[in-house]
């Protein structure tokens, strides 16, 4: 009796827990789909445009980035004129700029990340250390809504203890079918809305069917956005590490 | 090598060079930008009653590059500059417009292409380079800027081509005639070896090895500076928690009658953070051993640049701090002070930089310097105005 009773109980909390575990990684596992989804699994080429839009005017800004697993990644600013050349190197935690200019490359700071990228609503961290939304935040499903018409599950994203990120908690709409990031919130570590991301313009591209244009909204000024469209990209493009490199940072095309 | 030559070879190594495609056939092979400024600036000696020295400056910068391979490159960056104002009607010598033709350089590549009383049309060559690349190894020959510095204000390390501070309509400083060899032995670290020679026919040769630990770019150098001293140099580039921390130190020493003579000490510090609503900040600490016959009467023979790196500054201990601010994504915001405990003196240099379309910018810049000179407080004032289109 006993026996069964204590067979029941390991029975049901090692169900329990495996159930806890799964959600657990079933969260992890559908943010990491969904980022290597648009990232590549192991590696990515983009072209993108990026529009600074305010009521009374707005500033392009185009680059290329480069990114292969969840350390190296690679950014080229090619438009407009007076910043083109410039490039940005994030590997592991470290970072550098090149410019051109100068024919100098800077070692960035960590405070870096959390400055706006080129002037826009996305920061640095947004730009160049995305893949981190994997390995510095613990992820769990609060629910499940309908966004744009599909299905998603509301994903809360915490940062881990001393992860080197900026925002307090994160929250994703992942599409269930798709593993689409449809909508993204973005909490500061007072967890008040800093900023939504939207993702729109559905379409395939190199064969994945991910959204193409995603649009940045301060949650303080609803009348200011950032949009920035995908207008190319390549999954698992053969990379090699040494890539990565100031060596090459100079060279970017 | 006179420059026709020097630039016959260019030429005739653009056309020998095999014409293969590139990886991607959307990358041109070639690409053409620069930016054309127009700048007005006043200088007011001591107060505004005095008279107003006024120029204006029209500033077109061309860079050419070129990329036939994917190993082999060639530049070429020159800059275009129509002046006219009260700095050339004061000039009777001339000594003004041969400045401007004063190449430093190895090759001659400095023309004042019209000239009259009033006004001046110079054309400067200031990158003329071809690189080649073998895997980790770089190979540049020509005209070049070998930026070895790591702090932003005082560079002692970055012995082959002098920073200077208040020339911010020129950042891209005048280049070396140089030949640099670099081996890339790692994602942050290089060896490199580089030697220059200048229109005295004096050779500079140094050589870098820059590593990185702890999260640490480090560097140490050691050559020879202009035929006269040797120079060691350390530099590094980090963090102390979220905050930048930077450093340059060198020491030179004429190696003639070594026994006999003194070297100079130099070290720059800076530290730079960035606060999250893009708030920047930044310091610099620079210490200067002088030199026993160094004698500066006033700012102006230092203003328009430093000609060594032995001579970065006015005074042996200076300190810097600057804050920049965007009000918007349009409107940047900056604010530089410097303080010269020996001279009693200070500079500011408030700006703001207007963007108006994309390519196209506003600037309004402010120089005000104010120290004593023996027993005379000197102020030394400068405003410019300038309008910029890049392409």
């Amino acid at each position: 009796m006993i026996r069964n009773y204590l067979f029941k109980g390991i029975v049901l909390f090692t169900g329990f827990f495996i159930t806890e575990c799964l959600q657990g990684q079933n969260a992890t596992e559908i943010v990491r789909r969904a980022d290597e989804k648009m990232r590549g699994e192991s590696s990515g080429i983009s072209e993108m445009t990026m529009k600074i839009i305010r009521p009374t005017w707005e500033r392009t800004l185009e680059m290329k980035s480069w990114s292969k697993g969840t350390e190296n990644t690679m950014v080229l600013i090619t438009a407009p004129a007076r910043e083109k050349g410039q490039s940005f190197l994030k590997v592991g935690r470290e970072m550098w700029n090149w410019n051109p200019t100068i024919s100098r490359t800077i070692k960035l700071p960590p405070s870096m990340l959390s400055q706006g990228w080129m002037g826009s609503d996305y920061t640095h961290d947004d730009m160049i250390n995305q893949r981190s939304i994997v390995v510095d935040y613990t992820h769990e499903i609060i629910g499940e809504e309908n966004t744009v018409g599909r299905e998603c599950y509301m994903i809360e994203l915490i940062p881990k203890e001393d992860a080197p990120v900026v925002w307090g908690k994160i929250l994703f709409w992942i599409s269930k079918k798709d593993d689409m990031v449809l909508k993204s919130e973005y909490y500061d570590e007072d967890e008040y809305l800093v900023k939504t991301e939207l993702g729109k313009e559905i379409k395939s591209m190199d064969g994945r069917i991910i959204p193409t244009v995603y649009e940045i909204i301060p949650a303080e000024e609803e009348d200011q956005k950032t949009v920035v469209t995908l207008n190319r990209i390549e999954f698992n493009a053969p990379i090699s590490d040494s890539f990565f490199s100031i060596q090459n940072m100079k060279k970017l095309r | 090598m006179n420059r026709f030559n020097y630039i016959a070879v260019l030429c005739g190594l653009f056309v020998l060079s095999s014409l293969e495609a590139q990886d991607d056939e959307r990358i041109k092979s070639w690409s053409l930008n620069g930016y054309i400024s127009s700048m007005q600036s006043v200088i007011i000696i001591d107060s505004l009653e005095d008279y107003w020295i006024t120029d204006y400056l029209l500033h077109n910068r061309l860079n050419f590059h070129w990329f036939p391979h994917k190993s082999f490159s060639a530049k070429i960056e020159l800059r275009n500059r129509f002046i006219y104002g009260d700095q050339l009607k004061g000039d009777s010598e001339g000594t003004y417009q041969k400045s401007l033709e004063d190449d430093r350089g190895m090759v001659d590549m400095a023309w004042n292409i019209a000239s009259g009383k009033s006004y001046i049309l110079n054309t400067m060559v200031d990158r003329a380079y071809i690189q080649y690349t073998y895997g980790k190894l770089e190979v540049t020959l020509g005209r070049q800027r070998i930026n070895w510095g790591q702090t932003f204000v005082w560079n002692p390390n970055d012995i082959f081509n002098t920073y200077s501070f208040f020339d911010f309509d020129y950042p891209e400083r005048p280049g070396s005639d140089a030949i640099r060899v670099q081996y890339f032995t790692g994602t942050a670290s290089v060896a490199e070896i580089a030697l220059k020679s200048d229109s005295t026919g004096n050779i500079t040769a140094a050589g870098l090895f820059r590593f990185n630990k702890y999260n640490y770019d480090i560097q140490v150098l050691g050559g020879v500076l202009n035929e006269e001293d040797v120079a060691l140099g350390l530099g590094w580039s980090g963090n102390i928690k979220n905050m930048a921390f930077r450093g340059e130190m060198s020491y030179f020493h004429p190696y003639r009658n070594y026994m006999d003579t003194t070297g100079l000490y130099f070290l720059s510090v800076g530290l730079d953070y960035s606060f999250s609503n893009s708030l920047y900040l930044q310091f610099e600490a620079f210490y200067r051993q002088m030199p026993e016959d160094f004698d500066v009467n006033d700012f102006m023979a230092f203003y328009s640049g430093p000609l060594s790196v032995k001579n970065l500054s006015f005074t042996e201990y200076n300190f810097f701090l600057q804050a920049g601010y965007p009000f918007n994504p349009l409107l940047n915001g900056n604010m530089a002070v410097m303080y010269f405990p020996k001279l009693d003196g200070y500079y500011v240099g408030p700006s703001v930089t207007c963007s108006l379309t994309d390519n196209f910018d506003f600037s309004f810049y402010l120089q005000l310097f104010s120290g004593k000179f023996g027993d005379n407080r000197q102020h030394f004032n400068l405003g410019f105005l300038r309008f910029k289109y890049s392409f």
